[in-house]
């Protein structure tokens, strides 16, 4: 059976809608802060394979109203390694890979030219290739991260559903013509502070402005390239240590400033420029060393009304060196038309091994393994925030589980931690 | 200090994840004409809709240009539902300068609740013309009662009431003019003889086949003494057994009942007739040119010729259809393509009682106009009237080319 005919209620996968949410999702940035988040609590990179799969069954709703069950997937590919440790030296390197993509099977084929004219569903991705480094616990690293996220790599046109491209005419409105933009590629660099967990990220790349050239009398519009410069910042700050008291967990905030997808502005005429909008998260995990955690997050385009109001609870089994982490969480969404409920849940297995390669650091996995089930989830770090979505995923990890984003982000890290401070005031 | 560079690479990985299947995708017909009227439709304003399937009008690239022309002809059917025939032409210009000019053909029916349905048109011919053919909605069906097929130019189109699409029949027995029999089972030809200065009243009907055959014996008449009937312009039968027709001759209208011993006669101010017809609402003859003639045939005798409505600033001159609406435009240049207008707005006017009636109506058949620029140009083509409804025919040109084609909507009018 498949996941398709599993789900009673198909969801309905409109092509704008896919491309605005994976747009808003896929963020190598953010993983790069994982990844040094892990750095710091082993005290090393690990070498490290991890892939996370989820999967949503559902209808791709086409240009012309008919809908094809299949599947859409939100993919991420971790691979990398170090040597050194964070406080003596550090080197490490790797790749990281982020997509969403349509899958099914007709029109995969072979390229011939009967083939050609069936849908094939395509896939939004960003790819990043990265070195790094780590001195008196401060880590940093550059990578060159590469876009492939322009609305036609999803296979949907200009009007926003899915089919084939076909290209835009003369006189066309100047955001129809420039809907199919490809964010330009960026150089990404990342600063860790292992002692106060802040982050900061920066990308450096090519500034494009809209231009237009008149040929033959007419106006075309595309993207063009300007001049180099900063394209965006990111701040975050998350201690790993226990600054406030211990029953508040280990709290977390963070200010997302992002762009709002160029095509959504398609059908707005006199608009010249993609409009910015903020996201600010509060929360914390581990709350009362219990594994229990609360966010909210706001949204300044929404005059920072509440979307996103969350309880979770995570605990923790240990059998010598097999765990089990289990993790859920309930919701209420406002997408705005109202509060609706969502949930999540999430059971991980994982083998660690025997000690660590630093010392006085956290011991690893050497697999792990975990499977999950989402629904409506406004979870954009492992797959989209697709409204009603049943979502199913799978996540095999070579290396340390902690590398790879969680299917669901609840942590269940502190008694460790506490174990490893107290072991370090006894030293 | 340790040093365990332990990176393996596992590039298959990476096209492993991306293509897995899981559920099949059905099979998916490529054509995408739908596109257009996908996205559009959700955007229409109240009681818009699609008045045919996508107009196979395949355009180069770089062809562009907005030299439009069309007919709307319509006949309200019995039931209270509306047929709806346009027939046009759009012309482009190549970047060589070069200009190309495509002809649609496009027909469908307004159903009394409002709901618009397309008609396949089955001809197999390419048109090369704007027709503006003369529409006669039968107790059965709907006749376009002038050659808009075949190739010897005899065929016309019989649409039974509610099929999905017309039937092509043959209408080279049908000379002159033609006009509804009272009880609309049929229509009324009139031809000269069979004596001297007469002429005669034929009924036909279409049977299942379908073909044009003869009903019932023909009605010959004589006109009143001193009177000729010189080039027949319009005939019907206005009360079972009783025929009329108009004769023209010079400028001068004359009409002639069969149940009467004197014609009743009208001098028309007009040199570029296009269409005599009857209003079904009044009875009266209309008489469409560079104006709307209205001639109270059966009551007064006077033939009234009101003047079209003065247009606001910016408005371009009356256009006036062979149905009797007139349209007017307002627009812009578009400045992203210098063989593109943008329509602002348009006029239309019919003739209400005495004299011509002007409003305002959208320059989309969208909700909203910018929904509608932002999935193509529209330009209003044509309106109709049934009784008190008014509706508008838009053209309506995707702006995503390839795989989309043209669309013609007809949306209510204010």
């Amino acid at each position: 059976m498949s996941l398709a005919s599993a789900a009673q209620a198909q969801t309905a996968f409109h092509g704008q809608e896919i491309f605005d949410l994976s747009r808003r999702s896929i963020d190598l940035a953010e993983s790069q802060l994982r990844l040094h988040q892990a750095n710091e609590r082993f005290g090393t990179m690990y070498s490290h394979v991890a892939i996370t799969s989820r999967w949503a069954p559902g209808e791709f709703v086409m240009s012309d109203g008919t809908r094809l069950g299949g599947n859409l997937a939100r993919n991420q590919i971790l691979l990398g390694g170090g040597g050194g440790d964070t406080e003596e030296g550090l080197f490490f390197l790797g790749l990281q890979l982020d997509q969403v993509a349509g899958v099914g099977s007709p029109g995969q084929g072979e390229d011939t030219a009967e083939n050609s004219k069936l849908f094939r569903p395509g896939g939004v991705s960003q790819f990043m290739s990265y070195l790094g480094g780590s001195f008196h616990g401060v880590q940093a690293s550059a990578g060159m991260l590469r876009n492939e996220m322009s609305i036609s790599d999803l296979e949907v046109n200009g009007y926003g559903t899915f089919g084939r491209a076909g290209s835009v005419r003369p006189g066309a409105p100047a955001d129809l013509q420039t809907a199919d933009y490809n964010p330009p590629d960026s150089l990404l660099f990342t600063l860790y502070d292992n002692h106060t967990g802040a982050f900061l990220s920066l990308a450096y790349g090519s500034q494009e402005e809209r231009t237009a050239t008149e040929w033959m009398g007419q106006t075309s519009y595309r993207f063009e390239h300007k001049s180099m410069g900063i394209q965006n910042v990111r701040f975050n700050l998350q201690p790993l240590q226990y600054y406030l008291p211990e029953w508040l967990g280990l709290p977390f905030a963070s200010i997302a400033r992002y762009d709002r997808p160029l095509a959504e502005m398609a059908s707005q005429m006199d608009t010249d420029a993609a409009k910015r909008t903020t996201d600010i998260q509060i929360g914390a995990d581990d709350v009362l060393e219990a594994g229990l955690r609360w966010r909210v997050l706001l949204n300044k385009a929404d005059d920072f009304r509440v979307r996103v109001a969350e309880l979770g609870y995570v605990e923790e089994f240990r059998a010598k060196r097999f765990g089990v982490l289990f993790g859920a969480r309930a919701m209420t969404v406002n997408r705005g038309t109202g509060y609706e409920p969502s949930a999540e849940a999430f059971l991980k297995g994982s083998f660690m091994r025997a000690s660590a390669e630093v010392d006085r650091r956290a011991v690893p996995s050497w697999f792990g393994a975990a499977v999950s089930y989402s629904y409506n989830a406004p979870e954009s770090q492992t797959f989209i925030a697709l409204p009603k979505a049943h979502v199913i995923g799978l996540q095999l990890v070579y290396g340390p589980t902690e590398l790879a984003r969680p299917l669901v982000p609840l942590v269940r890290a502190v008694e460790s931690r506490k174990a490893r401070n107290r072991s370090s005031e006894d030293d | 200090m340790h040093f365990a560079l332990r990176l393996s690479l596992v590039a298959g990985l990476l096209a492993a994840t991306a293509t897995g299947a899981c559920a099949s995708l059905e099979s998916y017909d490529p054509n995408q004409e739908g596109a257009a009227a996908y996205t559009l439709s959700s955007a229409l304003r109240p009681g818009a809709g699609f008045l045919c399937s996508d107009l196979e009008l395949h355009f180069v690239y770089y062809g562009f240009g907005d030299d439009l022309h069309a007919e709307v002809s319509s006949d309200r059917q019995t039931d209270g539902s509306l047929f709806v025939f346009v027939s046009g032409s759009h012309t482009i210009k190549l970047a060589t300068k070069e200009e190309k000019t495509a002809y649609f053909r496009c027909a469908g029916w307004v159903d009394a609740a409002g709901r618009s349905h397309g008609i396949e048109l089955t001809a197999e011919y390419n048109p090369t013309v704007v027709v503006a053919p003369r529409v006669l909605s039968f107790v059965n069906g709907t006749l376009v009662a002038d050659p808009v097929g075949g190739a010897d130019g005899t065929k016309g189109y019989w649409w039974p009431a509610g099929a999905p699409a017309v039937n092509e029949i043959d209408i080279s027995s049908l000379q002159g003019s033609v006009g509804l029999r009272a009880d609309r089972s049929g229509l009324v030809t009139v031809a000269y003889g069979p004596g001297d200065s007469q002429v005669s009243f034929r009924s036909w009907r279409v049977d299942a086949t379908p073909a044009l055959v003869v009903d019932g014996a023909d009605v010959p008449f004589t006109p009143p003494e001193g009177s000729i009937i010189a080039t027949v312009r319009f005939a019907d039968e206005v009360v079972p057994g009783v025929f009329a027709l108009v004769s023209e001759s010079a400028g001068t209208l004359q009409y002639f009942r069969t149940d009467r011993s004197n014609a009743v006669s009208a001098v028309v101010p007009d040199t570029g007739i296009m269409r005599y017809s009857r209003n079904p609402d009044t009875g009266h003859v209309q008489i469409v040119g560079t104006t709307v003639h209205d001639w109270d045939v059966d009551g007064t005798g006077t033939l009234v010729s009101p003047p079209l409505p003065p247009l606001s600033e910016g408005y371009v001159p009356w256009t006036v259809s062979a149905n009797g609406a007139a349209v007017s435009e307002l627009s812009q240049p578009n400045n992203l393509a210098e063989n593109l207008r943008i329509p602002l707005s348009y006029q239309v006017a019919f003739v209400e009682n005495d004299g011509f009636v002007g409003r305002e109506a959208p320059s989309t058949p969208c909700a909203n106009r910018n929904t509608c620029r932002a999935i193509g140009e529209h330009y209003l083509i044509g309106a109709l009237r049934s009784g008190p409804q008014r509706y508008g025919v838009y053209y309506s040109w995707p702006w995503l080319q390839e795989f989309v084609r043209p669309l013609i909507v007809i949306a209510p009018l204010p």
